[in-house]
């Protein structure tokens, strides 16, 4: 493991929770046409995440985009199959993304001051995320 | 976030389970938006699609129907994701056409009319200039918002009948009028070509912005 970085946002669901990264610049959504609901696997067609799962990762993007029905899906992911991120750290926190976070109580937080999450935070970091505080802290992976 | 005396109420659960349940995501929400107050709400359409939802929506709307949630608002539902009445011609899974009918039971319900359309403007649910609403159909709250005058935000599908249920909501983003302002301003003259001019200048407005 390498140095620690520790950043900050603005909550959103508030709570503490860690894992390891997984970080695109690129939008997401969560209805399950988009990440299946079992495994939490992305399928956006040329998505840079394509085939990959975000269940138990900390999930850094830029924002929501698509359905709005995104918000029951996750809460399937959630209640049922347990195939959400751990924490989400966004760009800019839509309020699609804002309610099932909040409902669920998966961590989230946007608006790093730092700078662009993508650019503080890389795939396989190690990323504490204290949305309580408003405090994100990175040990990068190397 | 200031709270009126009766969303106090509410949170304190005397108008029961499903208000206070309601009350408290819409005062989170409010919080993490930064919204000043709570305001009425007009107007609610929500989503039906088993497919999309899955389990745990199903779930989610009967428990609310269990904490005796009713909508205090007109809402209307989206296409749900199968035609009840040509059912026997598609090979659905097991279980499915059950768990699509028990949406539709918990929307009787709650009060939800099953009007089963992604265009509630064209219907019953027209809401009148000014009025807030919590509609988790995209392009209808688009439509809602530019002819209609209506506020409302691009809403998500748990947050929009949590918003009946309390008939309140969080003002911020487009339901804040302070949001509602233009931005740029284009002038043109009518041309057989204002049409296309008028694509043009909103093509070049997006572009900047993005």
């Amino acid at each position: 493991m390498g140095g620690t970085i520790t950043l900050h946002g603005r909550p959103i669901s508030k709570g503490v929770a860690e894992g390891e990264a997984i970080v695109t610049d690129k939008a997401l959504s969560f209805i399950a046409a988009a990440i299946t609901n079992d495994e939490g696997i992305v399928r956006m067609d040329g998505h840079p995440l394509q085939g990959r799962s975000v269940m138990d990762k900390v999930l850094v993007y830029d924002t929501d985009i698509y359905s709005t029905g995104a918000g029951l899906s996750f809460y399937t992911k959630w209640k049922i199959n347990q195939s959400t991120p751990r924490a989400i750290i966004c760009r800019e926190m839509h309020n699609i993304g804002g309610g099932f976070t909040i409902y669920t109580g998966v961590p989230s937080i946007d608006r790093i001051q730092e700078g662009l999450p993508w650019d503080l935070i890389g795939d396989g970091d190690w990323v504490k995320v204290d949305s309580e505080q408003g405090i994100i802290e990175v040990t990068k992976k190397s | 976030m200031r709270l009126s005396d009766s969303d106090k109420r509410k949170l304190d659960g005397e108008e029961g389970p499903a208000v206070r349940h309601a009350m408290e995501h819409l005062v989170k929400m409010g919080g993490a938006f930064e919204a000043e107050e709570m305001v009425d709400l007009h107007s609610c359409h929500l989503l039906s699609d088993y497919r999309t939802m899955g389990e745990g929506g199903l779930e989610f709307y009967e428990q609310l129907v269990e904490w005796g949630g009713i909508m205090r608002v007109p809402t209307t539902c989206d296409p749900m994701s199968m035609d009840m009445k040509n059912m026997d011609k598609f090979d659905w899974p097991e279980g499915y056409p059950e768990k699509q009918t028990r949406i539709s039971d918990a929307f009787r319900d709650l009060g939800v009319a099953l009007t089963f359309s992604c265009t509630p403007h064209l219907g019953h649910n027209v809401p009148k200039f000014g009025e807030n609403l919590a509609w988790v159909e995209g392009n209808a709250t688009g439509y809602a918002n530019s002819v209609l005058g209506a506020r409302g935000n691009r809403e998500d599908s748990i947050t929009a009948p949590l918003a009946g249920i309390a008939g309140r909501t969080p003002k911020f983003g487009l339901l804040d009028p302070e949001n509602r302002v233009g931005e740029c301003l284009s002038r043109s003259i009518r041309t057989s070509w204002s049409g296309w001019a008028a694509t043009a200048v909103g093509l070049a407005i997006f572009r900047h912005w993005e």
